[in-house]
């Protein structure tokens, strides 16, 4: 009975005890295993034999942290984010750890995730094990003022530009901060400083702009301005960045990174992105219109051409190619290459604008006015509101006296492009030939104010709304509104001060209205301008009579008399009928 | 023992599910995905291809039901699509032309009691660092007639305006956020009365997408939330302190340079009393190849109050636009509504309209509901018919092919 009592507490201790450790053994932290063997269908075929590449040497050799490392950059320069954090929580769990560039890229991917703090922190570590790298110190620095943490972020950027005292960004970062406080003057040092170190630092120079014209400093704001307006500034220099990228399979990533690099007049690393896109995908169309595209910035066409073809020949997207194509043919006086292009291409896809765009320029660029406009007709049937192709069938339309037809081209253009001076100019002379001088007065106007003085369109559209108002006056006084008329008269004064019909209208106007006063201060500047002229005594002497002024008029009347010529019997006779008092109601009718 | 608590957590489960579904009073919850709307065109056909800017819901005139204003941004005008009687719409274009308008707002700015239509005109809507910009109000009088008035002019181009009394001085004062290219800036204009009003610069920084009031910390003062983006993609808070004076902070900011941030508002997300900010990412307009990225898509800034706010990641996007936050779904949780301007067109099933439907938790499940018509660039949503269910409208902005499931402003109306 002891005995089985005994078995009875040793076999209910093992049971305990194997319980107790089972359960211990469950509690444990789990060690962090390698993320999941997968394929990744939206990356290309090369990716994802390079991961499985790189799964086989680790498996072969589970304890090399360089393996788990190569697999991590893979998926991070892949936006495989999750996955990536695996494999550095795996080389983080096995001595020695993550080393600096881990936090560096650990950072990134936070950074893209949206969590700052995270960021933060492993850009701290970074600077704790490599304090010299820069980029991680610029990191940290913007990671605290994007997440509104203003004192820190100053203590950041004012230790890096100790470190570094030409230090772009830092300058850029404390200037911002001392906007942010409201000390412009700061601010503005700061940016001084940066143009100074970084001429090339367009961003600095556009914002010292705008404070500048804020505070009231045109001329330097301008300059300023036209400064930020030279290409990007150059992209900030990050090797271990750039070494990540190695690792990246994604084609519109990699592109995007040229275009950052192109912008900013890198070529020669621009360049490198767009060769990888090409190594990655050679069936890719991308990279030759991209390369098209950057040798046509360069006004290097006939490279562009061959480009844009290549691209085309891969069954690149003709929506996006042919545009391109055809204005660099076009630049290389090649219109009949470009013409045949884009009737093939138009053929297969009749009804693609951008082709029909690029057809349309090609033939007018031959001189085909026939084709263009019926090209033109068709594609503004889809699209009625391009700039361009409104013109240009507008033109045509003119040329060929159907101004109906061009005036509608014409309005849609005003409709849509608030500052163009071309369409509104031939608008107005449409309804001056159309004897609708009233129609004729909003756009003459609107075109006068985009246009400088003195130059000949300016003079030329000047002309024309002068005309536009003064037959606006007669029309307006023809129908007896003679208020209105006086406006217009004003308006062509305004414009013309030196002609004497407005002056004359706007006096007839205003003796209309019966008022004789106003009506005299016309006249006596008529009187001015034309001293000699008897005939403006006369009618100043006259309207100074039918206001009571019959001293005032007499004295007109005599002064008009000697210069009245001895054989203008006429002139002669009206004086003398006003002299010796004969003036009676029915003269003035 | 175990067997025993399993089942009575069945039961209980069982128990519970059943009481929700059966409890009494609330409106059913409603399955979102592509068969819950049916859509329409609403006002008139387009023009060749729409610029739709922005638009807004509002009972314009006060007769009852809502409205929907919309800008033209080629077209440079104003429309009111007005709800004649219920369901039925009709357009017509208000005030003159306004050169580039890209976004609207009401207030009745002049005191008379009735409704103006503020409009930030841009001047020229592809990018431009000409100083085209302006402010225009088309004055209500009353009569459904609007009259042009500017109140801004010349200057980088304009956004964003709203109006609000920033100084509590009783008249309504504007927030203006200038996007600019190069050059640009935030300012509030103070009302001095009579049409007058003098500028306060509050930022120095091109790229400003919206810039909406709300008193953020419940101090009684109107404060102001900005997204800006161009190469900062930050959002500013610019706490007000009830005398026309602000103090501005960076709350968040991304890091990408290329993040695209395209909208913001605010709305209190979690229920917790506090507004929040809801904003998007999705601008794929001005590189070599327009569209879509992989980083597009919406998150929310938590206000945790005290002037600090978290931020959350809702979900991934391509060329997302328009936060929306609303009960789509009718079951007590805000959901957040967002449209695609810039996704992969070429691909049929790319999505158009989304809906991040908020599980109880503040955790978003994507609904997507249409795959076309395409680039659209603006959505809202209100209770159009007053009969409980949310409607949405979406504005299209065709700026690159292909054109093949074009719209201009589209009536999406929820199965019934």
């Amino acid at each position: 009975m002891k005995r089985q009592r005994m078995i009875g507490w040793m076999l209910g201790g093992g049971v305990g005890l194997s319980l107790a450790v089972g359960f211990v053994w469950s509690r444990r932290p789990s060690r962090p295993a390698l993320p999941a063997v997968g394929h990744y269908g939206a990356l290309p075929l090369r990716f994802n034999q390079a991961l499985q590449d790189v799964r086989d040497q680790s498996r072969a050799q589970p304890n090399d942290p360089e393996l788990v490392r190569k697999l991590a950059h893979l998926y991070h320069a892949n936006r495989l984010y999750p996955e990536a954090k695996t494999c550095y929580a795996v080389i983080e769990s096995k001595p020695p750890g993550l080393v600096a560039r881990d936090h560096y890229y650990l950072a990134d991917i936070a950074q893209n995730e949206g969590d700052l703090d995270r960021a933060l922190t492993e850009l701290r570590a970074v600077a704790e094990l490599e304090p010299h790298y820069l980029p991680a110190r610029v990191g940290a620095a913007e990671a605290l003022f994007k997440s509104g943490r203003e004192d820190e972020a100053k203590k950041e950027y004012t230790a890096i530009a100790a470190l570094s005292p030409n230090q772009a960004q830092a300058a850029l970062g404390l200037a911002r901060l001392a906007l942010q406080r409201g000390d412009d003057g700061a601010a503005i040092s700061w940016l001084e400083k940066l143009l100074a170190a970084h001429p090339e630092s367009t961003s600095g120079a556009a914002l010292l702009a705008q404070i500048l014209s804020r505070r009231g400093e045109a001329e330097r704001a301008d300059a300023l301005t036209q400064w930020s307006r030279q290409k990007h500034e150059p992209v900030p220099d990050d090797p271990w960045m750039t070494d990540l990228l190695a690792d990246c399979y994604d084609g519109q990533r990699l592109a995007l990174k040229f275009e950052e690099y192109f912008f900013a007049g890198q070529i020669e690393e621009a360049v490198r992105f767009l060769n990888r896109v090409e190594e990655l995908d050679p069936k890719s169309w991308l990279p030759q219109l991209l390369r098209g595209w950057s040798q046509a910035r360069a006004h290097h066409d006939a490279e562009a051409v061959a480009e844009y073809r290549a691209a085309l020949s891969k069954g690149g997207d003709a929506e996006k190619i042919l545009p391109l194509l055809v204005t660099s043919l076009l630049q290389l006086d090649r219109a009949q290459e470009a013409a045949t292009i884009s009737a093939d291409y138009s053929a297969m896809k009749p009804d693609s604008q951008p082709i029909l765009i690029a057809y349309a320029d090609a033939v007018a660029r031959q001189g085909d006015g026939a084709k263009t406009r019926a090209l033109l007709t068709k594609l503004l049937e889809k699209e009625p509101y391009l700039y361009a192709q409104n013109l240009s069938l507008a033109k045509i339309l003119w040329t060929a006296g159907e101004r109906d037809e061009a005036a509608k081209c014409l309005r849609r253009i005003v409709q849509t492009f608030p500052n163009d001076v071309a369409s509104r100019g031939l608008l107005g002379q449409y309804y001056l030939e159309k004897s609708e001088p009233l129609a004729a007065i909003s756009p003459l106007e609107q075109a006068l104010e985009q246009t400088a003085a003195p130059t000949p369109a300016h003079e030329r559209l000047k002309t024309m709304l002068t005309t536009s108002y003064f037959q606006s006056a007669a029309a307006e006084a023809g129908s007896a509104r003679f208020a209105e008329a006086v406006l217009y008269y004003d308006k062509v004064v305004l414009l013309a001060p030196r002609e004497l019909a407005p002056y004359l209208g706007k006096a007839n106007a205003l003796v209309q209205l019966k008022q004789f006063g106003h009506a005299a201060v016309v006249l006596e500047k008529m009187a001015v301008l034309q001293p000699e002229n008897p005939t403006i005594l006369i009618s100043l002497g006259d309207v100074l009579y039918q206001g009571g002024d019959e001293g005032e008029a007499r004295r007109r009347w005599q002064q008009a008399l000697p210069l009245a010529a001895p054989g203008d019997l006429e002139l002669r006779k009206a004086l003398d009928h006003r002299l010796n008092d004969h003036l009676s109601a029915e003269d003035f009718k | 023992m175990i067997a025993s608590l399993m089942t009575l957590a069945a039961l209980w489960a069982g128990y519970f599910h059943f009481i929700r579904a059966k409890a009494p009073g609330g409106p059913q919850k409603i399955p979102l995905g592509f068969e819950t709307f049916t859509s329409r065109p609403i006002g008139n056909p387009p023009e060749g291809q729409p610029w739709v800017t922005d638009l807004l819901i509002v009972d314009l005139d006060g007769d009852g039901l809502k409205d929907v204003l919309i800008c033209e941004g080629r077209l440079n005008k104003v429309s009111w699509i007005r709800q004649t009687k219920l369901g039925v719409f009709v357009e017509e274009q208000i005030g003159t032309a306004v050169a580039g308008p890209a976004h609207l707002e009401v207030a009745d700015l002049n005191g008379d009691g009735h409704l103006d239509v503020l409009v930030a005109s841009m001047g020229v809507i592809p990018p431009s660092n000409a100083k085209t910009g302006s402010v225009v109000v088309l004055v209500n009088d009353g009569r459904n007639h609007f009259t042009n008035r500017v109140l801004l002019e010349n200057v980088a181009r304009v956004t964003y305006v709203a109006a609000a009394d920033f100084n509590k001085d009783g008249r309504l004062d504007l927030i203006v956020g200038q996007f600019g290219y190069l050059q640009g800036e935030i300012r509030w204009m103070e009302n001095l009365g009579d049409w007058k009003f003098q500028s306060h610069s509050l930022l120095d920084l091109p790229g400003t997408i919206h810039a909406p009031v709300a008193d953020m910390n419940g101090d009684g003062n109107l404060d102001v939330v900005a997204l800006v983006s161009q190469d900062s993609e930050e959002v500013h808070y610019f706490e007000g302190d009830g005398a026309g004076h602000f103090r501005d902070r960076v709350i968040y900011g991304s890091m990408n340079k290329d993040y695209g941030s395209s909208g913001l508002s605010i709305a209190d997300i979690n229920g917790d009393g506090r507004p929040d900010i809801a904003y998007t990412n999705g601008d794929g307009f001005d590189y070599a190849t327009p569209g879509a990225r992989p980083w597009h898509g919406v998150q929310w800034l938590e206000n945790l109050g005290a002037g600090k706010f978290a931020f959350h990641r809702v979900g991934d996007f391509p060329g997302c636009y328009s936060p929306v936050v609303v009960d789509l779904n009718r079951d007590g949780h805000p959901d957040i509504v967002a449209c695609s301007g810039f996704n992969d067109w070429n691909n049929k099933s790319a999505v158009s309209l989304m809906c991040f439907e908020n599980d109880g938790t503040n955790h978003f499940i994507p609904r997507p509901l249409a795959h076309e018509p395409t680039h659209l660039i603006v959505v809202k949503a209100a209770d159009m018919f007053n009969d409980g269910r949310i409607e949405l409208v979406t504005g299209a902005f065709l700026f690159y092919p292909p054109y093949d499931r074009a719209s201009r402003v589209t009536l999406w109306e929820q199965k019934k």
